[in-house]
């Protein structure tokens, strides 16, 4: 018992944060039909930014920690905006209707990204002090304070993000042009506009991952790598482009990597994680939440 | 088809036999190394375009290229099977392993395939740090060549698959790849078994790519897991996109330029990535042709002296 509800936690914690990172690489395939490869450079740069600005941000200010924390997280949102602002306007623009070159684009980006990083944060791990004291035991498991606060504060920026599409205008436009780009542009829907919206809410999303990221574990520059591996797998399951699919690949992931890293370790989570992606291949090619036929 | 045969024959020759003698006189020196980098990476953009022809970007080049590369060093290490066997070995191993992988992903098309490719990549990598009887974490070592001028031999080897990669593209198949790109279901309504075909493109290109692995471990005599990172499948688009999609031409002289530029800048100490992520950003964004596509429109407007209208320049895009 006490063993389940330990690993329950644990795959609580991974898949929370996978959510977040890979429903960005959702939300930006769903506007802009382009696989984002650099996703994982933003969100390695709000990851990085935090873990290196909070301790002189707190020896600067006399902070607590935990606000210490609060406003780096707020510097780097602003900066992996910034960034994916300037990098949708200097070149994904170019490419909005050729979703090839969109693709290659990004993949230059990311490399071009994770060298600079290298140069900006060196190859060394950076890492936080936990600055939540404390930990939860509820029958048999045990749950850090600090782990389970932010967690609950990943799955509620998912939460935002549902209500986002579902009841704004902007959430309404950007499912629109997923489902039917030309069905959407026929509404008046402005193409250069969504894209960039969506590309920029994809880049946030991929920030508050990031920003997430830092204080549970230690980060570099090639950090993003592991987990676009992770989010294409959750993407592959679910169903590219599909918000409901995204979550429910990223609580398998998560289950999967739980189970999996207990028993064994975390590449052989990785290789199993693999077959089911080839097993969804067979028996379902278009992704688990996609509708039959 | 004649001319075709006897122009790639000839192009082989013009390119190829300065890069054989090089490698004779230059023979395990430095340049020799580079020599046969510059050949693989050749064949890895060649075999990567290839597979663009079907209009599909196949990031399970690293994979397939590992897979090459870990066929032959294990024969030639371990039993001591001669060379051209064992590169022989690998080549048909990634050939024939691709067979099953383009079975189950030519399932999907476009950002699938893509992904899917990536994820093959990086499980390749991780399932051979986990192979003890392949070295593991650390690799193979001592995959020595045993014959000699092994810079020469390579670049005769790379220099034979690049052709018949040509003549690949240039073949009735050839045809019905790019058909399958313009219009997949056309292919399909006149009753041709288009996965078959995709399977066919993808098995020759990953023959191709298995051999680039193979000649990079007799070129470097120790491989490991991290040699073939996917990164080794976005230099080689890199290579591509750079040199210019347009032609085998293009992808050679890009994956020539390339190394030989990114050799230069680790002598000055400078990163590897920054350079091939500029070199597709500015291959993107400033000569969306490529070098050679450059050039050749240059050429041409040259030719063409001041009759040049502003109407976009033609290309030889399929080299017909």
């Amino acid at each position: 018992m006490g063993l389940a509800v330990q690993l329950l936690m644990n795959a609580l914690q991974i898949s929370s944060v996978y959510v977040l990172f890979a429903l960005g690489v959702t939300v930006i395939f769903g506007v802009m039909r382009m696989v984002n490869f650099a996703h994982g450079e933003f969100f390695s740069l709000a990851g990085l930014t935090v873990a290196v600005l909070s301790p002189p941000i707190a020896a600067a200010t006399g902070m607590p920690p935990a606000l210490a924390y609060l406003t780096a997280f707020l510097a780097a949102f602003v900066v992996v905006l910034a960034l994916a602002l300037a990098v949708f306007h200097l070149a994904l623009e170019r490419f909005l209707e050729d979703d090839v070159a969109a693709l290659t684009a990004s993949l230059g980006l990311s490399l071009a990204l994770q060298g600079i990083y290298v140069k900006i944060f060196g190859s060394d791990f950076h890492g936080l002090q936990p600055f939540i004291p404390g930990t939860l035991r509820i029958a048999g498991g045990a749950i850090a304070y600090q782990v389970l606060a932010i967690s609950l504060a990943a799955i509620l920026s998912t939460c935002g993000l549902l209500a986002l599409t579902k009841f704004t205008r902007l959430g309404k436009a950007l499912r629109a042009v997923s489902e039917d780009r030309e069905a959407a542009m026929l509404q008046g829907i402005r193409q250069r506009r969504i894209s960039a919206a969506g590309f920029l809410l994809g880049a946030a999303l991929a920030a508050l991952a990031g920003g997430f990221i830092a204080p549970m574990t230690v980060l570099q520059p090639a950090v993003g790598g592991d987990f676009m591996l992770k989010a294409f797998i959750i993407i592959v399951l679910g169903g590219l482009g599909s918000i409901p699919g995204t979550i429910l690949g990223g609580c398998l992931v998560g289950i999967v990597e739980s189970l999996a890293g207990y028993y064994f370790d975390l590449v052989t989570a990785s290789i199993i994680l693999f077959l089911f992606v080839i097993a969804m291949l067979l028996f379902r090619p278009r992704g688990l939440w996609a509708h039959a036929g | 088809m004649r001319a075709k045969l006897g122009r790639a024959l000839l192009g082989a020759l013009v390119a190829g036999l300065p890069a054989i003698l090089f490698g004779v006189a230059t023979d395990g020196s430095y340049l020799g190394q580079m020599l046969i980098w510059a050949a693989a990476a050749c064949v890895q953009a060649a075999s990567l375009r290839l597979v663009m022809l079907i209009g599909e970007i196949n990031l399970s080049t690293a994979g397939f290229c590992a897979i090459g590369a870990y066929g032959a060093g294990y024969l030639g290490s371990t039993f001591g099977v001669p060379m051209l066997a064992s590169l022989a070995f690998g080549a048909l191993l990634a050939a024939a392993l691709s067979v099953p992988f383009g079975y189950l992903t030519f399932r999907s098309k476009g950002p699938y395939f893509l992904l899917i490719g990536f994820c093959v990549s990086e499980v390749v990598r991780l399932l051979l740090t986990r192979a003890e009887f392949l070295g593991g974490n650390s690799g193979l070592v001592g995959i020595v060549p045993d014959l000699p001028s092994y810079a020469a031999i390579a670049a005769f080897l790379a220099v034979l698959t690049i052709v018949a990669l040509y003549i690949a593209e240039t073949s009735t198949l050839g045809l019905l790849f790019r058909a399958i790109r313009n219009h997949e279901p056309l292919v399909q309504a006149v009753g041709i078994n288009v996965r078959r075909v995709k399977i066919a493109c993808l098995a020759i290109a990953s023959a191709a790519v298995g051999l680039s692995g193979g000649l990079q471990a007799y070129a470097n005599s120790v491989i490991a897991p991290g040699d073939f990172s996917f990164l080794l499948s976005v230099y080689a688009l890199a290579y591509v996109k750079f040199g210019g999609d347009g032609s085998v031409i293009g992808a050679c002289l890009g994956a020539v330029l390339l190394t030989v530029i990114s050799q230069y800048m680790l002598g000055l100490g400078a990163d590897q990535t920054i350079l091939f992520g500029g070199a597709l950003l500015v291959g993107l964004i400033v000569m969306p042709r490529g070098v050679y596509g450059t050039v050749l429109a240059l050429l041409h407007r040259l030719r063409r002296g001041r009759t040049a209208t502003g109407i976009a320049i033609p290309v030889a895009r399929d080299g017909t």
